[in-house]
């Protein structure tokens, strides 16, 4: 369960105080961290994605609603920033000359390794996946996962069980949860 | 077991995170406090951008990067002055008409036009606060649409929307994409009233009216070429009936063609243009079609190995992610009957990314500079060099009007910013090219390059007025 609504540590953050920002940060660093890595599923981008999610709220500490908890706040951002992040590599293409040679490489390998929970994962669309790490993989109650992704609890319920269907399959050996 | 556990399993990392994330994350707070509310739009969207994220239109597949070895020139070096950073897309669809869009580091995003080839810019439109979505589809002198995710927190406070004009850019309007449909995949409009929105959650949906109103035509439920792919989701109509969309299943998959005659309500594999292509196993990767009208068009595909090879330094030396791929041939087929028939495919003799201007007269952009067909690839130029550019910048997104009147643009690589390259293989018939897909973080600077005499020359065009 993500806990992470000490109001005065936020009254004191909106202030300034960096200091009750990370005691607030401190919690959620974590589970913000596993979630993003489901999200984008590579630990390097996940950890930027929370450091990035942390110093967009920082800046953004007056959006947090009065008497709202910050841990499913800051989860949202989270969430949002893992969209930026898949959305916004920068790709582009280009072919030059130069033939590389060589066996297949590892990367390649480890890259494929990933279980198939993994891949399914990655299949879904991101407001389904997002809604169903937070809610299984996070312990987030709907509403708190609601509140993270900006919609209601039926539009939750909906992602989760989209997903879940999609999950199943393409898992045809999983369970429900 | 059970999902959470299944989860929990699935996703378990070794000491992860670094316990130095925290620290880190503290670190790049400002001493300053927190933003006041009136600041925090722009701050945002410029926080991202100093993150090392950059939001850029990454579905331009005849976009390029930087290579890792600079092609062998005689051309002079261009200086570039006007350089800067954050072009999301450019079209010239006239010698004299063309349009730029910018994503500014203080998170604007804007438009500008050009009625004199480039000589002078002027600033059609501005959005503050805005990640650019999709491409932006900039139709002819008059129509140009933009797309776009308006940033809330919580994220989905704000859809998507889409923001158009039909007057040259004098006048914008926005038009919100269908509520609860994930994020922008692609856009297109074939005229004022008729267009298409790709949608993340799967759904397709047809406008008749400009976007006023969206009809929901497809979903993926049903339609797996709608399945959301985060590596490729491309989306073309050559007319309200007739439309293409290339999906890519994965990351090592390489393009699928699909078809639709009916508007997009149901879609077809269009498997012909690659018909014996390639040897079994081996990667196959269908562009979009190019249409020069509702008959005439042409497909190109490129063929590579299934399985990865070693990646080249100094891009393996980044410690990023990297599939490379030997590349194996590019064919092209061509259809006269608006997609009914397709010829047998064909490999192309040149190295490089070919642009077609029409079915005779084709330009091929490889390592050894520019070259060019006019008999549809029976005979080719000997490569023009292309313009010795200065260290660390390459070209880019070339656009030839004709085989005289061009542009280029050209773009440097944030080297050691950069934090994921993904490689991908592809070439011509028996060359040595790649293709390459960079995937960094930190938004290249570019510039734009024009020539009139096929590429013999270019020079730079200048930037000013894009603020």
């Amino acid at each position: 369960m993500i806990d992470g609504s000490g109001l005065d540590l936020v009254d004191r953050a909106r202030a300034g105080d960096k200091r009750a920002f990370e005691e607030l940060l401190q919690p959620l660093i974590a589970p913000a961290a596993c979630f993003a890595f489901g999200m984008v599923q590579d630990r390097e981008e996940a950890e930027d994605v929370v450091q990035d999610a942390g110093l967009k709220a920082w800046r953004r500490l007056g959006n947090l609603r009065e008497g709202a908890p910050f841990g499913p706040w800051f989860f949202g951002i989270v969430a949002n920033q893992c969209r930026t992040s898949l959305r916004s590599r920068w790709r582009r293409v280009l072919r030059f000359g130069e033939l590389f040679g060589g066996d297949p490489v590892s990367a390649e390998a480890e890259f494929l390794r990933g279980a198939d929970l993994r891949q399914a994962l990655k299949a879904l669309p991101r407001d389904q996946r997002a809604a169903i790490l937070l809610h299984f993989y996070m312990d987030l109650p709907l509403d708190q996962v609601a509140v993270s992704l900006g919609i209601s609890m039926a539009g939750v319920k909906s992602r989760i069980n989209r997903g879940l269907r999609r999950l199943r399959l393409a898992l045809p050996g999983s369970e429900d949860a | 077991m059970g999902i959470t556990e299944e989860l929990n399993q699935a996703l378990q990392v070794d000491d992860f995170p670094s316990s130095s994330l925290l620290p880190r994350t503290m670190m790049r707070l400002e001493e300053s406090p927190p933003a006041s509310k009136r600041w925090q739009a722009v701050a945002g969207v410029a926080a991202v951008l100093l993150a090392g994220v950059v939001v850029g239109a990454i579905r331009f597949a005849h976009v390029g990067h930087r290579p890792v070895q600079p092609a062998v020139t005689s051309q002079p070096a261009v200086s570039l002055p006007s350089a800067q950073k954050g072009l999301m897309s450019y079209r010239f669809v006239t010698p004299q008409v063309g349009w730029v869009s910018v994503f500014r580091p203080d998170g604007r995003t804007v438009v500008a036009k050009t009625s004199d080839g480039g000589k002078h810019w002027e600033r059609q439109f501005q959005l503050e606060d805005v990640y650019p979505g999709v491409p932006d589809d900039f139709l002819n002198a008059s129509i140009a649409v933009i797309g776009g995710q308006q940033q809330g927190i919580p994220p989905t406070t704000f859809p998507p929307a889409l923001w158009i004009t039909i007057d040259g850019g004098a006048h914008w309007e926005m038009r919100a994409a269908p509520a609860d449909s994930g994020s922008l995949l692609a856009v297109d409009f074939i005229d004022a009233a008729h267009g298409w929105l790709w949608m993340g959650e799967g759904f397709l949906y047809q406008t008749v009216d400009g976007g006023r109103h969206w009809i929901s035509v497809a979903s993926s439920e049903t339609t797996p070429a709608l399945a959301w792919s985060e590596v490729r989701s491309e989306l073309k109509f050559v007319s309200p009936t007739l439309g293409w969309i290339i999906n890519a299943p994965s990351r090592n998959a390489g393009g699928v063609l699909y078809v639709t005659r009916d508007g997009g309500r149901s879609w077809g594999l269009e498997n012909r243009p690659a018909v014996g292509v390639g040897v079994p196993g081996s990667r196959i990767s269908v562009d979009l079609p190019t249409f020069f009208n509702d008959r005439d068009g042409i497909v190109q595909v490129t063929v590579s190995s299934s399985s990865p090879i070693a990646c080249p330094s100094p891009a393996s030396s980044s410690g990023s992610t990297m599939i490379c791929y030997k590349p194996l041939g590019t064919y092209v087929s061509m259809t006269g009957d608006g997609g009914q028939t397709w010829s047998t495919p064909r490999p192309l003799a040149v190295d490089g990314t070919v642009s077609f201007i029409d079915t005779r007269r084709w330009i091929a952009r490889g390592p050894g500079g520019i070259s060019t067909t006019t008999d549809a690839g029976v005979s080719w130029s000997g490569p023009r060099p292309l313009p010795q550019l200065p260290a660390g910048w390459g070209p880019n997104q070339v656009e030839l009007l004709d085989l005289k009147q061009g542009w280029m643009s050209v773009q440097d690589s944030p080297e050691g910013e950069g934090r994921r390259i993904a490689i991908f293989g592809s070439a011509a018939a028996g060359s040595t090219g790649l293709m390459h897909i960079r995937i960094s973080g930190t938004a290249p600077r570019f510039a734009l390059l024009a020539t009139d005499d096929g590429g013999a020359h270019w020079t730079e065009v200048q930037l000013a007025g894009l603020d």
